[in-house]
């Protein structure tokens, strides 16, 4: 029998169990793959806002693309933003974590809610109240950095401030679920294991460095995939605080092809920009996902 | 059980295929061009019923958005078509307004002629309508109009609507911008006299030099004025100071190329950074969006701004809804000039048209160009106008305004004659990418140690670039 026979066996047998499901998966066919086949086919032709009279250029696009400044410098950011924000919030949300972790259950449901409030609140939320506190005149940070001598600080118009108030807005909304996470990780691990380190004389960091760390491993690198794709997909952020500037540096892939499809109406270009974060962001999970079935091994 | 079942997941599949399918067809469908000259009061033999029509109209605005004098310009809109459509029964007007996301694009639209269903008239800014005459979506408005309707136009203001002698648009209003200055922190800095005085209320870029100096207080919060470059929005808020260096030409129309980095217009940018060097603006402009500006000014940080007519809706709104608690004084002066030339004539700022989505049925297609030709009258295009705190491009309208901030500007407008910050005659093609990239420059302009001419020669070098890659 081969694989597809067995398949539709399987159908056959469990069809009812098939049927419930199927909702979700016309969902996926209806709004993920076509778009995404659709996208990609796009990404062959030059169109505008009369998708129907697209005009098929091949790979131009691309090679339009190899040859865009702009292009270049969101890739560059876009990659940059992943490899401060991504080991920032892992870091972070891990010490974060290890802190609250010994603390009762009242103090760790504060710390947890506190910690997550944000993430619900969403970027467009935090942007707005960041645009405040980033304003040159007026805003909290250049008080607070004023009361230790330090000059104002143009955050959002100057490079590299820009990539940085971008990068701190992110940080704060994003790290909450990595902190829920690894707090249910390190409630997962053994208190056996912890005292039989204490009885060997472990301290605190011992413990910390060679048992947790390697035992909450998978959740780290679940933290580490999710949070690598969610900011290759920063856009929210920019749109409201920096609008990509100033003179691109802090723009991204997905912001330029908000810019490219919905400002310059070119989508057979911003679809092109798609399937190279697409690709990108492939390669990053597969990799990711490698060095998890390594490590379950 | 087992036969439910089947006709649920039947009916799921179906419903699926169909959602799926459903919305390119109208895309397909192939568009009859209109009669080239079709005469607006095409009289309808009276035997023949007309056959029913529903002109979708929507205009830019957000829900509750409000005319100048508060009414809702839902409830404008509706009065007036409900008279439009008791004189005409056989027409049904599908209006909606429609608001721009937060850096002024315009998805909804957007989105709508990607699905193939646009509005059969869009009301907007010309700049937003013209890019979709760029990929040829709009009908020539030429039959729409009457001879005496052509004639009653301004000309500059009607040959920006055109492409060649295709009208693309057809523009109800224009607004004039000069200098909003305010007059209530000279006054607390004893100042006064170092302001331009009336009639004219003109001064060169040397006399507004010397008074930018003496109110710039930072130490206080208080500034002599701001720019902003953050976004493409209101980008004429930058061009309108070139306004004062007459041999300065953002756009030659007659070659098709732009000529921001000529001399002249080196000479006026040299002249902004010189503000920017000596501190007298607020910090931070290549941050900055023109919505992010408006506090310093509500809050009397900054003395001296352009786009007067919109600093003083935006103060008026404050004082009356007691968020900002007087005194606040200020008036209208004119952008400064370079040393020997002449008064700096009015800034105009982006007018707004008509624009009609190409139509399939010629007999539909005549029913809007009734509709239009109404709209664009002299009565109803002046109520626009004045809803937008602007002015109606006709010549013939009746227009008078006690409000400063429409007199004031019209009659030095009259006075000094109009400047159009962008161009003279016409809109060049893929605009929204060049003022992408006069965005870009303008950040880069606005920071330590900027090389004007190499900026600006960037810029051109660019927009020229997409200009020419125009289909």
């Amino acid at each position: 029998m081969t694989k597809l026979q067995v398949l539709l066996s399987d159908i056959k047998k469990g069809w009812i169990g098939y049927l419930f499901i199927a909702p979700g998966y016309f969902a996926f066919i209806d709004f993920m793959l076509i778009p995404i086949v659709f996208a990609i086919s796009l990404s062959f032709y030059k169109s505008s806002f009369n998708i129907s009279a697209r005009e098929f250029v091949g790979f131009s696009q691309y090679v339009i693309l190899s040859k865009d400044a702009v292009f270049k410098t969101a890739l560059f950011n876009t990659i940059n933003y992943a490899l401060v924000i991504v080991p920032s919030t892992v870091f972070i949300a891990l010490v974060i974590a290890l802190l609250i972790d010994p603390l009762g259950p009242k103090a760790q449901s504060f710390f947890r809610g506190a910690f997550y409030i944000p993430g619900v609140a969403g970027g467009v939320v935090l942007s707005v109240v960041y645009l405040w506190i980033f304003n040159p005149v007026y805003g909290l940070l250049n008080y607070v950095l004023g009361l230790f001598g330090i000059d104002p600080i143009l955050w959002l118009a100057e490079a590299p401030h820009s990539f940085q108030a971008v990068a701190a807005v992110v940080l704060t909304f994003t790290i909450g679920q990595p902190i829920i996470l690894i707090l249910a990780g390190l409630a997962g691990i053994s208190q056996d294991i912890i005292d039989a380190a204490t009885v060997d004389g472990a301290s605190d960091l011992q413990k910390n460095i060679y048992i947790r760390l390697p035992l909450l491993k998978p959740v780290l690198l679940f933290v580490l995939a999710t949070q690598t794709i969610q900011v290759f997909q920063l856009w929210e952020v920019i749109y409201m605080v920096t609008g990509g500037g100033p003179y691109n540096t802090s723009t991204s892939l997905v912001y330029l092809i908000y810019q490219t499809a919905f400002i310059s109406a070119n989508y057979g270009k911003a679809s092109a920009i798609g399937v190279v974060l697409m690709l990108i962001i492939m390669v990053f999970t597969v990799i990711q996902l490698r060095f998890w079935n390594e490590k379950d091994a | 059980m087992k036969k439910f079942a089947v006709l649920l997941s039947v009916l799921m599949i179906l419903s699926t295929l169909l959602a799926a399918c459903a919305a390119p067809a109208a895309t397909e469908a192939p568009v009859v061009e209109a009669p080239a000259a079709a005469p607006v009061a095409t009289e309808v033999p009276p035997t023949e019923a007309p056959a029913p029509v529903t002109i979708t109209y929507w205009a830019f605005g957000s829900e509750g958005s409000a005319m100048a004098d508060g009414t809702l310009w839902t409830d404008w809109y509706q009065k007036l078509f409900a008279d439009y459509t008791a004189a005409h029964p056989n027409v049904t007007i599908d209006f909606a307004l429609k608001g721009y996301d937060a850096s002024g694009s315009t998805l909804a639209v957007d989105t709508a002629v990607a699905a193939g269903t646009p509005p059969d008239v869009y009301f907007d800014t010309k700049f937003r309508v013209k890019k979709y005459q760029d990929v040829k979506l709009l009908e020539d408005l030429t039959p729409a109009l009457g001879a005496d309707d052509l004639a009653a136009y301004d000309s500059a203001a009607m040959a920006g609507s055109k492409s060649g002698d295709m009208m693309w648009s057809i523009p109800a209003d224009g607004g004039y911008w000069n200098m909003i200055v305010n007059k209530t922190i000279f006054e607390t800095a004893g100042k006064t006299d170092l302001l331009p005085k009336g009639p004219d209320y003109s001064w060169t870029t040397e006399e507004f030099m010397t008074a930018c100096e003496a109110i710039n207080d930072p130490a206080n919060k208080v500034y002599c004025t701001a720019f902003f470059a953050g976004s493409t929005s209101m980008d004429s808020a930058t061009n309108e100071w070139l306004a004062g260096f007459p041999e300065c030409q953002f756009f030659d129309t007659a070659n098709t190329a732009y000529t921001v980095n000529s001399p002249a217009c080196v000479e006026a940018f040299t002249f902004m950074h010189t503000i920017y060097e000596k501190g007298l603006m607020v910090p931070g402009a290549a941050g900055l969006i023109d919505d992010t500006t408006d506090p310093f000014w509500l809050t009397q940080q900054v003395a001296i701004l352009g786009q007067g007519n919109w600093y003083d809706s935006i103060t008026k709104k404050g004082i009356a809804d007691g968020f900002i608690k007087p005194p606040f004084d200020y008036i209208f002066v004119q952008f400064p000039n370079k040393p020997g030339a002449p008064v700096t004539p009015v800034g105009m700022a982006n007018p707004d048209v008509w624009g009609v989505f190409k139509q399939t049925d010629p007999a539909k297609l005549q029913a809007i160009y009734e509709l239009v030709n109404y709209m664009q009258k002299p009565e109803i295009a002046t109520a626009i106008a004045v809803g937008w705190g602007k002015i109606p491009v006709r010549t013939d309208a009746t227009f008078e305004s006690s409000d400063p901030a429409v007199a004031e500007p019209l009659a030095a407008a009259r006075k000094f004659g109009s400047y159009d910050p962008y161009f003279v005659n016409g809109v060049p093609c893929n605009y929204n990418d060049v003022r992408q990239a006069w965005a870009e420059t303008r950040q880069a302009f606005w920071q330590d140690n900027a090389d004007v001419q190499a900026l600006l020669d960037g810029f051109v070098e660019r927009a020229n670039g997409i200009v020419t890659s125009c289909p």
